[in-house]
């Protein structure tokens, strides 16, 4: 989190508290809207879905604005809410999820022609196949310019469990290419 | 040699993260229809604050006209007590001279007694009470 940050979250409660709402909402879209969106294409995948979840969640920050305490900083408010809203989401569909198994089961399986696949679509999948603990960071991590002080505070949790989840993940990148017969990285280049 | 290679394939790898998972772009009319949606909120929280007041104000009405009976209740069981006061004054010397000083007393207890049992049977739970037991008939 920046100075800039800092001054810019300072800014929105203030606009907002002036009553100046116009510009206390402009402020915190520009500030906020996009990471929102990221994190919950992060979480939930689907575009979207995503985009209606993005879309709850900036209503209900909003909304919530006024009652907000400053006990933790606006981001971390922000993005409790939006991982919450996430949870809420996926906890609510897991029901209709047969689908999407059955396509990470897919990436599973052993790739006849390593050179005819779509090199990102495929990898994208088997990142997709991975654990939520590992899946998280690693996306996260891609979408937020590779900082992983960005990661920690989009999943509220302190940068060294980001850094070991992240290097576990690759090891089991690794481990279930290598499985599917795309463990030579010169495949990758 | 080992840790070299090891190397390569990590920076393969994460060239090729890089390749996979872009940044997702947002969509072009996310802010339009986030405004859409708050304005539509709000035009609805206004409409619920308009009938949450309509509510408040029904409700302090009905609370003002319920006051406003149960002082009417008071006046009119004081002043028909007073009637009733009055009017045994003026009829008893009548009752006595005609039909015995007996009556005097038999005609308010006759009356008082009428007066409790109406009552009594005009309760709600006495009524429903009564109905279950079948004292009405079928």
């Amino acid at each position: 989190m920046t100075v800039d940050a800092h001054t810019d979250d300072a800014a929105i409660l203030a606009l907002r508290a002036q009553g100046r709402l116009d510009e206390a909402l402009v402020r915190l879209l520009d500030q906020y809207e996009a990471r929102v969106y990221r994190l919950c294409r992060a979480f939930l995948r689907d575009a979207s879905w995503a985009e209606d979840v993005a879309q709850q969640s900036l209503i209900r920050i909003w909304k919530g604005l006024p009652g907000f305490d400053g006990r933790a900083a606006l981001s971390t408010w922000i993005y409790t809410i939006v991982r919450n809203r996430c949870n809420t989401a996926l906890r609510s569909r897991r029901v209709d999820s047969a689908g999407e198994d059955a396509l990470d089961a897919c990436a599973d399986a052993q790739v006849a022609d390593p050179s005819a696949v779509d090199a990102a679509a495929l990898l994208a999948r088997v990142v997709h196949s991975l654990p939520d603990k590992y899946r998280l960071p690693v996306v996260l991590y891609y979408f937020e310019e590779e900082s992983v002080s960005a990661v920690a505070e989009r999943l509220g949790c302190p940068e060294g469990t980001v850094k070991t989840n992240l290097s576990r993940a690759r090891r089991e990148l690794r481990a279930r290419l290598n499985a599917m017969g795309l463990g030579d990285w010169t495949l990758w280049n | 040699m080992e840790l070299n290679a090891a190397d390569s394939a990590d920076r393969a790898l994460h060239r090729a993260l890089r390749e996979a998972l872009r940044p997702p772009v947002l969509p072009t009319d996310f802010r339009a229809q986030l405004r859409r949606q708050l304005v539509m909120q709000s035009a609805s929280m206004q409409q619920q604050a308009v009938l949450q007041q309509e509510w408040q104000c029904t409700q302090a009405r009905l609370r003002a006209e319920s006051v406003q009976l149960r002082w009417q209740t008071l006046l009119w069981l004081l002043g028909g007590a007073f009637a009733a006061g009055a009017v045994t004054m003026a009829v008893m010397p009548w009752v006595a001279s005609h039909y015995g000083a007996r009556w005097s007393y038999g005609v308010p207890v006759a009356v008082a007694t009428l007066g409790l049992v109406a009552s009594w049977v005009g309760d709600p739970r006495v009524r429903r009470l009564l109905a279950q037991s079948g004292f009405f008939g079928a």
